[in-house]
């Protein structure tokens, strides 16, 4: 009856959209090409190529990439928030020297330090060695002498380790797979024993829309370390949270001023300053209060899903 | 006629335990992963030793249970299979987190770690809710109802259990009191039960002894 109507209308509106979309999705789908598919233990891992040359990782069909990279271009860093986790940098005096992250993903932001910092020491703590053999082989990730890969659970790496470190980066988070042992205070008291003096902690965590979990962090944040700083990197959902071992307060124009010099020490490929500047998302009174997560009260599956009401 | 009550409340005892053994085993293995994962993370590793050795103790637990029907079958018996893992459940917030962290100090490996500590912590209490199974169908069987047909209701009323206690553990209580609490709660839950098992077997069964001899 209705394509009847349709044809008697002499409409072919609903046709041409219908057509449309099969050759968008047409040539979405011919952009690109699917170098590996493969289940690990913790991931179905996927790597495509567009026709740009940009890798990208992704840990499930339906949600967002981990990781994109150029091959030979270990210079471009794509994520805006891979960008913005260089504002913790601004935090200490100078390049930090012995550096963690906790979870690789593609492996761009160690091969971006390598590139910029030669002198780095770099740790990494990935779970799944699956990862690591797919960001080697297809996403340009080297470890070397001072780049190396445990393969082990964050918390468990920083409980077993007696190393610290000037800057330590978490970002072991999917937008909603949130390991909550990674997220509580206990986890964040181990941390904070693996920061050098000076040391600071840089986490990815997900945007607040939607997701009471942004404020929990917040909270538990603020118990173990005091001053939170947080930077939203623009244009995505991602904001990094920063933290120090001693709690300083810090001013956003010495900030800038570090960021300055950061620039002149290191030819980074972007700007730094403004990453700074402009993306700082100050903590006042508004910001809604949250319960401390904890190893015993974690319920981040639950959270991650909530709205926060307008109200604390 | 007189023994008519006594013996439909005697069944809707062993079926309560049943019911509430099942639940809780399935809710301990759920809230086993957030014990573990403070010292041993969400590996794989840890997955498979708690669910290995649950299987392994209920295994021992059916073995067991099977074996103590044929000598002693009394609701007083049920009784006691459900007390013990109360207690232990009860118990659990003094001592779980302590072990667990022990086990780890140890550094005995990315395997053998979480497997270890699952077989420190969660064997025990998982062979007495292996105990009720067999026990409950022994009790239930009567000429009337055989054991095929006893042992169809407890597997289902059990099973039952089961998937109340997963998914109210995972889904809700988890998230609503905390891993302690739903400890405590299901040893709470369990320890009523065992009353309600020993406390009839006092003081109903004499009476119904008296009524069929």
């Amino acid at each position: 009856m209705i394509a009847a109507s349709y044809r008697r209308n002499g409409s072919s509106l609903p046709f041409l959209a219908l057509l449309a979309s099969v050759v968008f999705w047409a040539a979405n789908a011919r952009a690109y090409t699917t170098l590996v598919e493969t289940d690990s233990q913790y991931h179905h891992i996927l790597v495509t190529e567009d026709a740009d040359g940009y890798r990208r990782l992704s840990f499930e069909r339906s949600r967002g990439n981990q990781s994109a990279v150029r091959m030979g271009h270990p210079e471009e860093l794509y994520f805006p928030y891979a960008r913005t986790t260089f504002v913790s940098f601004a935090f200490l005096p100078k390049i930090p020297q012995d550096v963690l992250c906790v979870g690789l993903g593609g492996g761009s932001l160690p091969m971006f330090w390598r590139r910029f910092f030669p002198e780095m020491n770099i740790d990494i703590a990935e779970i799944d060695p699956e990862v690591v053999r797919v960001a080697q082989e297809f996403l340009g990730f080297k470890p070397d002498n001072a780049m190396k890969v445990s393969n082990a659970d964050g918390r468990v790496f920083l409980r077993r380790t007696d190393r610290t470190y000037d800057l330590i980066l978490l970002d072991a988070y999917d937008s909603h797979t949130i390991p909550f042992h990674l997220t509580t205070r206990e986890f964040l008291e181990i941390v904070k024993k693996r920061l050098k003096p000076g040391g600071i902690v840089a986490a990815n965590i997900w945007s607040p829309e939607s997701n009471k979990f942004h404020y929990a962090e917040i909270a538990t944040y603020q118990a173990v370390f005091g001053r939170v700083y947080i930077f939203q990197a623009k244009g995505s959902g991602n904001y990094i949270f920063v933290t120090q071992k001693e709690n300083q307060e810090r001013s956003i124009d010495s900030l800038v001023e570090r960021a300055k010099a950061i620039m002149e020490e290191s030819k980074l490929p972007f700007d730094l300053p403004p990453l700074v500047r402009d993306q700082v998302v100050p903590i006042t009174s508004e910001t809604p209060k949250a319960e401390v997560l904890t190893d015993d009260y974690a319920p981040v599956d639950l959270l991650r899903n909530q709205a926060q009401s307008e109200k604390p | 006629m007189k023994a008519a009550l006594p013996v439909a409340l005697e069944r809707t005892v062993i079926y309560a335990v049943v019911f509430v053994s099942g639940g809780a085993g399935m809710a301990f293995e759920i809230l086993g992963s957030r014990v573990l994962a403070p010292d041993f993370g969400s590996t794989m590793f840890v997955w498979g030793s708690l669910i290995s050795v649950f299987l392994f103790a209920l295994c021992l637990g059916y073995s067991i249970g099977g074996r103590l029907s044929e000598k002693a079958d009394s609701l007083a018996l049920l009784g006691i299979m459900t007390l013990a893992p109360a207690v232990l459940l009860l118990s659990f917030p003094l001592y779980g987190f302590w072990v667990s962290g022990l086990i780890f100090d140890q550094d005995m490996g990315a395997r053998l770690g979480p497997l270890v500590a699952s077989c420190c912590l969660f064997f025990l209490p998982t062979i007495f809710f292996g105990t009720i199974t067999p026990l409950a169908v022994s009790l239930l069987a009567s000429p009337r109802h055989g054991a095929g047909r006893s042992a169809g209701d407890v597997f289902a009323i059990s099973t039952t259990g089961s998937i109340i206690g997963t998914l109210g553990t995972s889904f809700f209580l988890i998230l609503w009191i905390g891993t302690k609490a739903c400890l405590v709660l299901l040893g709470a839950l369990l320890l009523a039960l065992s009353i309600a098992a020993l406390g009839y077997h006092l003081l109903a069964r004499p009476q119904g002894q008296d009524e069929r001899s």
